[in-house]
């Protein structure tokens, strides 16, 4: 069963699920969860090497065929810091994807929409394909987009609360007006609320903590795996409209005689 | 001299250049420099001699969402 592929900058995927690889137990539990996502996009972060120690290098167990890696700039504070970032995630990786996130609040993590879009600004210049991590803000949507940005990535609800899309009414703003792909990114819980986003015309989901922390990691990917193809193919196949009052799904004509 | 690598104060031998400080400090890990801000590409670390007070920061690639 195929879908529409999502082309984001021209990189091309047949997977709508995006994974992030934060929070899984160990990096062989996390390359089985890729791998049974189908995930064909997934993040990793950058951090400070710690110099006397042996750190487990988490590249090699992404070097999956078909992956592509999407490094996040998580832990910047500012416009300036994640410009920085972005250059050392591009030396790092050889890549130009990038996710951009700014989010200096540690109790909510909220992303900061006027650092990301200063620093949008300035890395679409340098040639970045960038997916910033926002709010659910419609305007800062079209902002980010005429800044050059590649995708957006509004929030469903906080990172890793699992609740949901909360964001949900002004998610269907942004899909309406949106001129770039939309990634309904954290908050994501449930399978269920993969389908959800996917039937409501999102582009992709961005799925780490729902999949990491789940009892079974990899049964849990390749849930959310069916559940995003099943509401893109629902959202392909083109909805009913919800109304108010009923309509008769038998005919309803007298058959036992009137009079 | 001395430089600050990861904000840790390193003693180096002057005229010793990135490639050599990172040879023997990252372990041979997939890493990214910047020194003072600057990104320094891998390609230019050989040639890249260190500053007394250079601030020296390099990055890894970890798990993350």
């Amino acid at each position: 069963m195929k879908t529409e592929p999502l082309h984001i900058a021209g990189h091309t995927f047949q997977s709508r699920l995006f994974l992030g690889t934060g929070k899984f137990g160990s990096n062989q539990l996390m390359h089985d969860a890729v791998v049974a996502s189908g995930s064909e996009l997934v993040t990793v972060a950058l951090r400070r090497v710690r110099l006397q120690e042996q750190e487990d290098e988490v590249v090699s167990h992404l070097q999956i065929p078909g992956v592509k890696l999407l490094p996040n700039t998580s832990g910047v504070r500012t416009a300036k810091e994640a410009v920085l970032a972005a250059q050392l995630a591009r030396e790092a990786l050889q890549t130009n994807l990038l996710k951009l996130e700014i989010h200096p609040d540690p109790r909510y993590l909220l992303p900061d929409p006027i650092e990301t879009l200063a620093a949008t600004e300035i890395l679409a210049r340098e040639g970045f394909i960038i997916l910033p991590y926002i709010n659910a803000d419609p305007v800062l949507c079209k902002r980010l987009e005429d800044a050059g940005a590649a995708a957006v990535m509004p929030l469903g609800a906080p990172i890793g609360t699992n609740q949901g899309l909360q964001t949900r009414a002004m998610l269907e703003i942004i899909i309406e007006q949106s001129g770039v792909p939309v990634v309904v990114d954290a908050g994501i819980g449930a399978p269920s609320q993969a389908a959800e986003a996917m039937e409501m015309g999102a582009d992709a989901v961005l799925v780490n903590t729902a999949i990491a922390v789940a009892g079974d990691p990899v049964a849990m990917a390749e849930a959310f795996k069916l559940a995003t193809l099943c509401g893109r193919m629902a959202y392909e196949a083109r909805m009913g409209s919800v109304r108010k009052s009923a309509e008769a799904s038998s005919p309803l004509t007298a058959f036992l005689g009137q009079e | 001299m001395n430089i600050y690598v990861n904000d840790e104060e390193t003693r180096i031998d002057s005229g010793q250049t990135l490639a050599s400080l990172l040879a023997s400090l990252s372990g041979g890990r997939q890493v990214a420099v910047a020194v003072n801000d600057t990104v320094i590409r891998q390609e230019e670390w050989s040639d890249y001699p260190l500053q007394d007070q250079d601030r020296v920061l390099v990055i890894a690639p970890v798990q993350g969402g």
